[in-house]
């Protein structure tokens, strides 16, 4: 038998992988095989977080509107994580994935005033590219950092995605730091997942000495380039894992064209055998 | 206590949800916590295919559950365990005749189709004189340009005899694994498994024939999977990521949207 280390070290790996959107089905699942609920509960509380908060899961929160992204730069402590459009803070649960006890939360930082011009601007570039995408900028110790995640979830037929992005902009050294992932799960009898990562570094040609709406708009207009490009190289790669990879896999037909006759196949290789039995 | 069953479910609900790039250390935690279903999860979750050398006749062959007895597997080539096996299960004398031509005939097969990989077949008896076997290809790709790619076909059948005729039953499983990584692009991995099921009825006039009836099953069936598979991965999972990001300016495609929308309205008006 698996010790209890084993099976919430298990337990915690799998709810980890859960795919976009299906976090409660690996939840169910795990626990029918764990088999004790007092163990899990206790267990599996620091993989919920750690997925919650890598995945930027979003969630309501009381009193606001639309949804707000909890992820590790938003995290006061504990159960706690700010949201910085409206300075609130508000307690995850992070199983249910929900939100209480709201409570007012100023940050007090020198980027403040360019973190809310960054904030605004992201906003539109992500209602200008996905159709229903969430973000959060956070400002600390000089660095703003924008987190962007659009999910799509289709259970009724068998699909669910995921983009996230991160960005990170050092207001002292001007260099910029961005990952993209996204994730798609299809499960129509079957099980088919992409998984993609790209990271990348780069540096703001205008800096510090600009007024804020300059730096903001040249470091908003740095991420969608920079994500155009990168959607484009994940298109081109499909086209050529298709054309080229698949086709070298297994061919459409063999090469004569035709479907194999196997009766003549049989006779050929192996009719004497048979036919002396 | 839990519920064997509903445990084993659970399990395969499970590794239908969980990334299929990780199917065999998926596989391992899950026997770690169920161990009493260990044979269960074997039989039911697919994985990988795995290749020997047979050392008899020096050709490859590929492993999996329905060639395993104990640790040990059987080389369709030779039909003997390694390593050693006492009391070993092997198909009957007049089974194994018609399990050699399938290993000749599905080689042909994957040397047409495949150009290359490596292919085998290993039948068991059932009760009544009927039996049941499955076909295996791997294909591993040739690696040029930075893609790599790894096809693996897991084909089920089961045949019931009835007099001249025989139905077949076939469950056919095909992993397709594909990893690029490029500067532009970072990593991307686009893999798993797809499964489908297929009943006939066909003549078999003398029992070599069954292999050409299988043979033209498997064969139909792997094409459609093929374009099932393309579709799947090429188009159904791309379109989603083209969904998730517009490539397009919104606003724009909204614009264009509406200018249609008027094109067609106003070309409709002059119509009637």
């Amino acid at each position: 038998m698996a010790t209890s280390e084993e099976k919430i070290k298990i337990a915690s790996k799998f709810l980890k992988a859960a795919p976009p959107g299906e976090i409660n089905d690996v939840f169910n699942d795990v626990r029918a095989l764990v088999g004790d609920d007092d163990l899990l509960d206790g267990g599996i509380l620091a993989a919920l977080e750690e997925y919650n908060t890598e995945e930027l899961a979003t969630v309501e929160v009381p009193g606001v509107e639309g949804k707000v992204i909890v992820s590790k730069y938003g995290h006061i402590e504990g159960d706690w994580f700010l949201d910085p459009k409206t300075n609130n803070k508000f307690k995850l649960d992070h199983l249910r994935q929900t939100a209480s006890e709201v409570e007012t939360y100023t940050v007090e930082d020198e980027i403040e005033e360019l973190r809310k011009v960054i904030e605004k601007d992201a906003e539109i570039y992500l209602g200008d590219r996905y159709a229903d995408g969430v973000s959060a900028v956070y400002g600390s110790n000089g660095v703003v950092t924008v987190a962007i995640v659009h999910n799509k979830y289709s259970p009724s037929n068998y699909w669910n995605g995921r983009w996230r992005s991160v960005w990170t902009l050092d207001t002292v050294t001007n260099e910029v730091k961005g990952v993209m992932k996204c994730k798609v799960h299809y499960y129509e009898d079957g099980n088919v997942q992409l998984e993609t990562s790209k990271e990348l570094d780069d540096k703001l040609t205008k800096g510090a000495s600009e007024p804020h709406k300059v730096i903001s708009k040249v470091f908003v207009d740095l991420i969608g380039a920079a994500e155009s490009k990168y959607q484009q190289a994940l298109n081109e790669s499909y086209h050529d894992l298709a054309e080229s990879t698949f086709n070298g896999l297994r061919r459409a037909l063999p090469y004569t064209r035709t479907k194999l006759d196997w009766n003549k196949i049989l006779t050929y290789r192996i009719g004497a055998e048979l036919a002396a039995k | 206590m839990a519920d064997p069953e509903q445990q084993l479910d659970c399990a395969l609900d499970l590794m239908r949800r969980l990334p299929p790039q990780n199917s065999e250390e998926n596989l391992a935690s899950l026997m770690t916590l169920l161990p009493d279903l260990t044979e269960d999860l074997l039989s039911s979750i697919d994985q990988p295919l795995k290749v020997k050398t047979c050392e008899k006749s020096g050709k490859e062959y590929l492993l999996c559950d329905y060639n395993r007895d104990s640790n040990s597997y059987r080389s369709p080539w030779s039909n003997e365990f390694t390593p050693p096996l006492a009391d070993a299960t092997y198909p009957s004398a007049k089974l194994r005749k018609l399990e050699i031509a399938a290993n000749d005939a599905f080689d042909t097969y994957r040397e047409l189709y495949f150009e290359g990989g490596v292919s085998s077949a290993y039948f068991w008896d059932l009760e009544n004189g009927d039996f049941a076997g499955v076909v295996l290809i791997k294909k591993i790709g040739d690696g040029k340009g930075r893609a790599k790619g790894a096809w693996d076909s897991i084909h089920i059948f089961e045949v019931q005899e009835k007099a001249r005729n025989a139905h077949y039953k076939l469950t056919s499983t095909v992993m397709l694994y594909m990893l690029s990584s490029k500067a532009e692009l970072g990593d991307m991995n686009l893999s798993g498994s797809m499964t489908r099921q297929a009943e006939q009825d066909a003549v078999v006039d003398d029992s070599s024939m069954h292999i050409a009836n299988i043979g033209r099953m498997i064969e139909d069936m792997e094409t459609k999977m093929r374009h099932l598979l393309k579709d799947v991965y090429f188009g159904k999972t791309k379109d989603t990521v083209n969904d998730l990001r517009s490539i397009e300016s919104l606003a724009k495609v909204r614009k264009q949207q509406e200018l249609q929308r008027e094109i067609a309205s106003k070309l409709q008006e002059r119509n009637q």
